[in-house]
């Protein structure tokens, strides 16, 4: 039996590991570097030869990064922006997501299709208009004016119609003749199946507001309203680089998507599905 | 009960047509208008509006800070295309996208299949974990510190490079090895990304497919190519279309990059929205970095559709 | 499940809360408040001690700082200062502020302001440059010679007793100062170079070598015309671009791979570089070791160097003008003058711009050698700067992507035929460039 156990192993785990092992080494090791680095005095940061370990470890950078800047305040900011932006997100693109995959209509292939279209202009395109718009609307420099251009998010409207497209006819037939509403049936069946991809797209989401920088950077115009990202980029002076800083801000600013990740990867990978009723 | 026409395409009067569809389909039709209103309300607004008026500068001589802004039809576009830095961003891009996307989407699906099934241990969660690693922390720092990895005289990857043999290389600051830096950085970056996107389509498939499979005595090769991917179609097409898309928007780690004193020269690593970026917030030139911006819209929108014909989920 | 349920009903209501909070958020502070940006961060406790120094003589005005790198700052001035929605003060070097000046997006100086100007207090260079259709805009904060750099360390081992005080011996001893391992490669550069980096920088600095020898970036047809055209399609252009090919590949002086500019120079991979004054800020504070000294840069044809210096400038989108102007004037001739500019001397490095400085600080040569030749050459050297048209960004940018492919092509060694037809393409795009914006005169 044991023997039987370990050739499994080595058969089954072991190839896997064979390759999975130094690539996840490879793709971590830059990562550490960053958080070995900002652990390090700034003389340490241009050592040569280059040492991975810190020789003095300190929090002198952690230290300067909210002392020299409100970052506290930055950090808030950021959180509130991301974090309205994903709930509405999440909404929206899951109710529309829902419409575009299970109600059948030509009008809605086409509004579907002009969505999909706006994904592929990045936004640093259309920016002027829209800062333009928000002017006007005098919310320069507020939350609101923060969060506008993010209450949608055409890639989630895409990724939830993939997936909910997904979901057996059937059932959604059944529950329309028992005589549910559309919104019952958004709500009540739709979105607790599609917990998995709803905590994927919270990632990404969340993600994509937290590190924009272009919108931020020209709509903010005091300091209380700065964004993280605008943040790090007070401590790159135009000659030199304080690597120290950065990293250490860039660790900070790491930690809510990390914990984000830790809540939802869970509910990610253990999707429910539904065995036998499987149509693509 | 008994089945109801969705309106006969054959009744001659086009609005007797949309009533019919209006009763069939009722009361989904609230919900439509109740969910839909607002977000295509929401779209026009920061989207659909800016984006149009965006194709409205691009006829235009138009600057920020020029108050005459007269019309000037397809001039942007006729000075774009004889322009040599405009060619060398449309090159640079076609490359990153080229190499980018399946580099790093075969990286993520051989990652998520070798994932997909547990371990001894749990081990796959510490290993999802430590692939997504590099896609939480955001473009800009992690690119002042992959500056410093690149570094000639500083950098790790140079001292590490030196165990097995190879001289000092300058990543950056190379004509050559520029662009190459910038993608393996956006690879490292992207990978666990779309691992997370394929794990996710990876669940749908129901065990009993592959307990079927097994019963006749297929190999895992076998399972892979009969099974996998062709139910991975629709997830497959979307995270092609996406990274595309990405890839032809690239911007943030370029800019980083090739910032300061020790930054990469920026020709050779010109990508379009670099160049629209210089050409309309250091010249002020919003017109032409408005056509460049069209231009890029057409481009990307005829890959996304032959990828779209070329990828379709077969039923 | 149920946990997610209230995970999200929680956001949802934390999200409603904060959109009726945001408005009130916002909007808290003092009855007086201006913003000032600057896109130099090291000038950063220069105005955060002006600021303190202002709030105590005025306890109800507050004054926000924030500095941001050069890049993004243009940024935030291209979009909020057309649209009047930019900071009451904002700092910026000529040739940025032409383009918002010409837009009517920066204020013209009050009288006084032009009076206090005009007194002798400033350089004359100051005042003509800041002025455009004869109205003057902004006030000078920070200043700075270009000059050379050099380790005098490095200079004593090599035997080498004076700084170069010309392109010949610029070369030689920057040969002598060089470094080789046994292949052959450069481990320490004898002078110097910048060679890469996106951006007008490249451009920049060989356009100081470029003045030396004669030539310009632009030159005016007729005097007073306002029309331009390239001015360095000529022996000037060619012998510049000569300047740096040699040291690269003949004299093999600097190597790309080491650490280049500021940094190179405090981690003594170089031996002579030329910069401003704010390098003695830097090395202050991150290579307190090396010794070093400052010399004026080396003449080639024409004996002269740049005059840099900064503004800050009260823009139209101040509700607050007679305030702000009032801070600028502060900051400029105010009661803590002495003390503000200390913090220029012991911190920054930029160095006050007035030429009366030595009454307030009549020991600083002395106490920092360093500055000396940032702050004054001899009789023999004439001062010029940065040219005030608004497509000098743009010309520049485009001159430093061509100068940076022709560091790196070798087979411009010995090949004056291949240095002419690079400089020529170069030009001609310049003066496209000029044409495009209506400025062009003819060949």
């Amino acid at each position: 039996m044991r023997t039987h156990g370990l050739r499994r192993f080595l058969v089954e785990d072991g190839i896997r590991h064979l390759i999975l092992a130094p690539l996840a080494v490879l793709i971590v090791f830059p990562i550490a570097w960053m958080v070995l680095t900002s652990l390090k005095p700034s003389a340490e940061t241009i050592l040569w030869p280059p040492k991975m370990l810190p020789q003095v470890p300190t929090l002198q950078n952690y230290y300067e990064v909210f002392v020299r800047w409100p970052f506290l305040r930055f950090f808030l900011n950021s959180l509130l922006v991301s974090g309205v932006s994903t709930v509405m997100i999440l909404l929206t693109s899951s109710s529309a997501g829902y419409a575009f995959a299970k109600i059948k209509s030509r009008w809605l292939n086409v509004i579907f299709f002009v969505f999909i279209a706006t994904i592929i202009v990045p936004f640093e395109s259309y920016m002027i208009p829209v800062y333009l718009l928000v002017n006007r609307l005098g919310w320069l420099n507020s939350y609101p004016g923060l969060i506008l251009p993010f209450v949608i998010m055409a890639f989630g409207v895409f990724f939830m119609r993939q997936t909910i497209q997904a979901i057996p006819d059937e059932l959604i037939q059944a529950a329309r003749i028992d005589g549910c509403s559309e919104f019952a049936i958004f709500w009540r069946m739709i979105l607790p199946l599609s917990v998995g991809p709803l905590s994927a797209l919270a990632i990404y989401a969340f993600l994509n507001v937290w590190g924009f920088f272009t919108w931020p950077l020209i709509i903010t115009t005091t300091q209380e309203m700065y964004t993280t990202e605008i943040g790090l980029t007070l401590f790159q002076s135009q000659f030199f680089i304080e690597y120290g800083l950065v990293a250490a801000g860039a660790t900070v600013t790491a930690l809510p998507l990390l914990l984000v990740f830790f809540i939802f990867q869970r509910r990610i990978i253990t999707a429910v599905t539904l065995t036998g009723l499987k149509g693509t | 009960m008994p089945p109801v026409s969705p309106g006969n395409p054959a009744h001659p009067c086009w609005w007797a047509r949309v009533r019919s569809q209006w009763q069939w389909y009722g009361p989904q039709w609230k919900y439509c208008l109740a969910v839909l209103g607002p977000v295509c309300l929401a779209y026009l607004i920061i989207r659909i509006i800016p984006i149009v008026d965006t194709a409205w500068m691009s006829l235009h001589n138009w600057s920020l800070v020029k108050p005459v802004r007269p019309f000037i039809g397809l001039d942007n576009y006729v000075k774009l295309a004889g322009d040599p830095l405009f060619r060398m961003a449309l090159y640079n891009t076609t490359l990153f996208a080229v190499v980018t996307v399946p580099v790093t989407l075969v990286l993520a699906f051989t990652v998520a299949v070798l994932l997909d099934r547990p371990m001894r241990g749990r081990l796959e969660n510490v290993y999802k974990f430590l692939f997504f690693l590099p896609v939480v922390p955001t473009m800009v720092p992690v690119s002042v510190v992959w500056k410093w990895i690149y570094d000639p005289s500083y950098g790790i990857l140079n001292y590490a490079l030196g165990f097995l043999g190879v001289p000092p290389q300058g990543w950056l600051i190379d004509s050559r090895l520029a662009i190459w830096a910038i993608i393996l950085m956006t690879v490292w970056k992207s990978v666990g990304y779309y691992m997370v996107l394929f794990l996710v389509g990876l669940k749908d498939i129901p065990v009993d497919y592959y307990e079927a499979a097994g019963i006749d005595g297929a190999t895992a090769w076998q399972r892979l190519t009969q099974i996998t991917i062709p139910l991975m179609r629709p997830m497959l097409l979307f995270n092609v279309v996406i990274a595309t898309i990405f890839a032809c928007n690239v911007f943030a780690q370029v800019y980083v990059m090739t910032e300061g004193p020790q930054g990469s020269p920026a020709n050779p690593v010109r990508v379009i929205v670099m160049d629209m970026y210089e050409n309309g917030f250091r010249y002020l030139k919003m017109g032409y970095a408005s056509a460049e911006a069209m231009v890029l819209l057409l481009i990307v929108f005829a890959l996304t559709v032959f990828e779209f014909r070329f990828l379709r989920p077969k039923v | 499940m149920t946990t997610w349920r209230w995970i999200r009903t929680g956001i949802v209501a934390a999200a409603l809360l904060a959109c009726l909070v945001a408005p009130l958020a916002a909007t808290a502070g003092q009855p007086v408040k201006l913003t000032l940006w600057s896109g130099y961060p090291e000038m950063k406790p220069y105005f955060d001690a002006a600021a303190k120094f202002y709030n105590e003589l005025h306890p109800n005005v507050t004054i926000e700082v924030s500095t941001f790198p050069l890049r993004d700052i243009e940024r935030k001035y291209a979009v909020s200062l057309p649209t009047n929605s930019g900071p009451d003060i904002a700092e910026s070097h000529i040739y940025i502020a032409q383009m918002h000046i010409e837009n009517g997006s920066l204020v013209p100086n009050p009288p006084e302001v032009t009076t206090f100007l005009k007194s002798g207090v400033f350089h004359p260079l100051f005042v003509s440059d800041s002025s455009w259709q004869n109205t003057v805009y902004g006030v000078p904060v920070l200043f700075s010679l270009d000059s050379l750099l050099y380790n005098t360390q490095m200079f004593k081992e090599a035997g080498l007793s004076a700084p170069p005080k010309n392109w010949d011996e610029m070369l030689s001893m920057g040969k002598k100062l060089t470094k080789y391992d046994a292949q052959g490669n450069v481990t320490r550069s004898g002078l110097g170079l910048r060679l890469f980096g996106a951006g007008s920088g490249v451009a920049a600095k060989w356009w100081y070598f470029l003045k030396s020898a004669g030539g310009d970036l632009f030159e005016e047809c007729t005097p007073k015309s306002g029309k331009y055209r390239a001015a360095y399609d000529n022996e000037a252009g060619r012998d510049t671009l000569k300047l740096y090919i040699d040291a690269l590949y003949k004299h093999k002086i600097h190597e790309p791979k080491l650490k280049q500019d500021a940094e190179g120079f405090a981690n003594q991979q170089a031996a002579m570089f030329v910069r401003e004054s704010w390098l003695v800020g830097y090395m202050k504070k991150n290579a307190p070791a090396v010794q070093y000294a400052v010399a004026p840069l080396p003449a080639g044809k024409k004996t002269n160097t740049l005059l840099f210096w900064t503004n800050v400038y009260v823009t139209r989108s101040s509700k607050q003008p007679k305030e702000a102007w009032d801070f600028v004037m502060f900051m400029a001739n105010g009661p803590k003058l002495k003390e503000l500019e200390q913090i220029l001397y012991n911190t920054v490095g930029w160095m006050p711009p007035r030429n009366d400085v030595a009454k307030r600080h009549p020991n600083i040569y002395s106490e920092v050698p360093q500055y000396k030749y940032f702050a004054e050459v001899p009789k023999t050297y004439e001062l010029y700067a940065y040219p005030r048209l608004a497509v000098t960004d743009e010309a520049f940018t485009k001159l430093a992507e061509r100068l940076v492919k022709a560091y790196q092509d070798k087979s411009l060694l010995d090949n004056p035929t291949g240095i002419a037809k690079a400089i020529h393409e170069a030009a001609e795009e310049t003066n496209e460039i000029l044409k495009e914006n209506k400025l062009y005169c003819g060949k």
